[in-house]
């Protein structure tokens, strides 16, 4: 049991209480601020602050495919495209090799965010057309097509990507830091973007607009809601979102490569989909949530086998079988652990499942 | 006489691509499923026939019966176990749960099977029906040679069109298929007509996995392979259901070929030396399967041969 551990386990519970379903203001309010103070301070007792800042990575994926998988009920199966498309953007705008733009981070990773948007807003208008089986597998062409284009564009650096300096201290804001706690508090700040602009957007017509999409998009037509540009405007958000994600990505590892094991690798594609089931989909907490769970689960069971060969050899294999787990007793995630409403404990898994069985 | 080469591969590899979109597009049709484990079921059709071969050493040929007996049994296991359990949750949730499936067996399979390049060995391979100016000759391919037939995937055509029509005859002529076509066309009319849906589901299940398989073995008899060779072909059979509509035993069939003949074409050499540098079409193939994918789907989304459902 290390501090990291205690971290993880710490932001899941807390994160929970936050989400949780009261009436009762300080309820919402003591977590929450009990949440920010542990994040804030983590820096202080982590005895590794560079497991943690892909756990934002994590989040913000989740968070973009919140957007329009969880609230417009457009399942995304192709978010790495734009993960990728956000990654190359930041680099190719960093990178201080010929013919790349050597700009400054916070530039990269506003043209990041903005060239996400622009690709997301090409591919939406024919690809929105579509929905439900045909629109997720469409995504899912969509991001194979993605990668094989990029790394056949010879300027975008061809098959070899493109490298970018390595950073050892950087100022952020007022302080020159070191270059873990620079980016974990890098990662910390555009969480807590995503975590405001998705509880805006639970909060705002645009958000109810995208839910009455997800429920039935005939009535929402039929109520007046401006179904096309609305999905269209929640299909860019979350592209912005997971580009952003993705700048950070390459920032940090300082550049991109276009293959299987680079910013396109699968893990990219499945984490953008797990970390809000496990957290709860449509949900403004749940993506954060997910992502510590779920990336937690990995911490425990690299530290526990004592080499990280041993996750990166199961991974995928236990990713898996928790999607299979939690899609068949846990439909709508850890927050319905909180939920005010239904059955507690086994009774509320065999419920989930009796609901939708033939 | 590229174009007639390109035609014949087109063709050869089209009805492979055709078993397997037929699988793919029973599911889809009946259950209202999009199973993502399709391409899982694939790799296990070519590595239970790898191992059949390597270490039993049976014919590539002989192999094909054990793996669909095995991968139908898997496939019906499953649909009763665990689809079954989420038949009426909405669609992104089956979505997920096959998605979740794919990424157990495949990187299963990478544990299991390693990473490494497999091939099954054919005594035939290499050799073909060669069509040259002397004449019509059977034996390997020389440089005089204008179209050839291989014989490798000749075999695994007239095999693949076997196997559609077995389908189609089980589908038109048997009780099992006219339950298949009931639940598939109206489920409470069904029910009250005593069949029972979640059997039927599991057999529908189990048929759609045994002929992945059998595309399985199929194309380990061509290609090297590994675990993550097969990943594509979800997407694959996909295209395929949709260029020939869902629902259709010809409609797949008709998607197959004309899938092939794409994936075949796309290599042929550009004029004018290229483009961007690239010498062929062959490099972006994806992004024009994806390009083709939203032209039908928005030009014509019944596919060539199309209806509603699956009859």
């Amino acid at each position: 049991m290390n501090a990291n551990t205690v971290i993880f386990a710490v932001v899941v519970v807390l994160g929970l209480l936050t989400a949780r379903r009261t009436t009762v203001t300080w309820h919402r309010v003591l977590p929450l601020g009990l949440l920010t103070g542990i994040l804030l301070l983590a820096p202080a007792f982590s005895d590794n602050l560079s497991v943690l800042t892909p756990v934002f990575i994590g989040a913000l994926l989740g968070m973009g495919w919140n957007i329009i998988g969880g609230y417009a009920g457009y399942g995304s199966f192709g978010q790495v495209a734009f993960f990728g498309i956000g990654a190359y953007a930041m680099a190719a705008s960093i990178a201080t090799t010929e013919n790349f733009l050597a700009l400054p981070p916070v530039a990269g990773l506003l043209i990041a965010a903005a060239v996400s948007g622009v690709y997301a807003l090409l591919v939406g208008l024919p690809v929105l057309r579509l929905r439900g089986h045909y629109f997720a597998i469409t995504t899912l062409t969509l991001a194979i097509a993605t990668q094989q284009l990029v790394k056949n564009l010879d300027f975008l650096g061809g098959a070899s990507g493109i490298s970018t300096p390595i950073i050892r201290k950087q100022q952020l804001l007022f302080a020159e830091l070191d270059r873990d706690t620079y980016f974990y508090f890098l990662g910390f700040i555009l969480t807590a973007g995503a975590v405001l602009a998705t509880w805006w957007l639970s909060r705002s017509k645009f958000g109810y607009g995208l839910q009455a999409i997800r429920e039935n998009e005939d009535a929402a037509t039929s109520m007046g809601i401006d179904t096309t540009r609305y999905k269209l405007q929640a299909f860019i958000i979350a592209a912005v979102i997971t580009g952003v994600a993705g700048a950070l990505q390459a920032y940090l590892r300082s550049g991109v490569s276009p293959e299987d094991d680079g910013v396109f690798q699968i893990r990219f594609n499945l984490l953008p989909l797990i970390i809000p089931l496990i957290g709860g989909t449509g949900t403004v907490w749940g993506p954060l949530i997910g992502a510590f769970a779920f990336l937690g689960i990995e911490h425990v069971l690299t530290s526990a086998s004592g080499s990280s060969t041993f996750v990166q050899d199961w991974e995928r294999v236990i990713t898996g079988a928790i999607i299979v787990a939690v899609v068949l007793l846990l439909p709508r995630g850890l927050v319905q652990l909180v939920g005010s409403r239904g059955p507690r404990g086994w009774r509320m898994f065999a419920d989930n499942i009796r609901a939708t069985r033939v | 006489m590229l174009i007639a080469q390109y035609t014949v591969n087109g063709l050869l590899v089209g009805a492979v691509f055709a078993l397997i979109g037929l699988g793919f597009s029973l599911v889809w049709g009946i259950l209202n499923i999009i199973n993502l484990a399709h391409a899982a079921f694939i790799m296990l059709g070519a590595y239970f026939s790898w191992m059949l071969v390597h270490h039993v050493g049976l014919n590539p040929i002989l192999t094909i019966p054990i793996v669909m007996a095995i991968l139908f049994v898997l496939g019906y296991a499953m649909q009763r176990s665990l689809l079954n359990l989420v038949m009426r949750a909405p669609l992104l949730t089956t979505f997920l749960l096959t998605f979740g499936l794919e990424t157990l067996i495949i990187n299963l399979g990478q544990r299991l099977w390693s990473a490494d390049t497999r091939s099954v060995p054919v005594s035939y391979s290499g050799r073909g029906i060669v069509f040259s100016g002397n004449g019509i000759d059977i034996g390997r391919p020389g440089s005089e040679a204008n179209v050839v037939v291989p014989f490798v995937p000749l075999v695994a055509f007239v095999i693949a069109l076997l196997l559609v029509a077995g389908v189609w005859i089980i589908m038109e002529r048997t009780r099992i298929g006219r339950a298949i076509r009931a639940v598939g066309s109206d489920i409470t009319a069904a029910k009250l007509m005593g069949i029972d849906i979640g059997h039927t589901y599991a057999l529908t299940f189990g048929l759609s996995a045994a002929l992945a398989g059998a595309a399985g073995s199929l194309v380990a008899m061509q290609q090297g392979f590994s675990p993550a060779t097969f990943g594509a072909y979800n997407i694959r059979a996909f295209i395929v259901v949709i260029l020939g509509g869902l629902g259709s035993v010809p409609g797949a069939l008709a998607g197959g070929i004309v899938f092939g003949l794409i994936d075949q074409f796309s290599q042929a050499p550009l004029p004018h030396g290229g483009l961007f540098g690239w010498s062929s079409l062959a490099r972006i193939k994806d992004v024009i399967f994806f390009a083709v994918l939203l032209i039908v789907l928005i030009v014509r989304p019944t596919g060539l041969l199309g209806r509603e459902g699956y009859r």
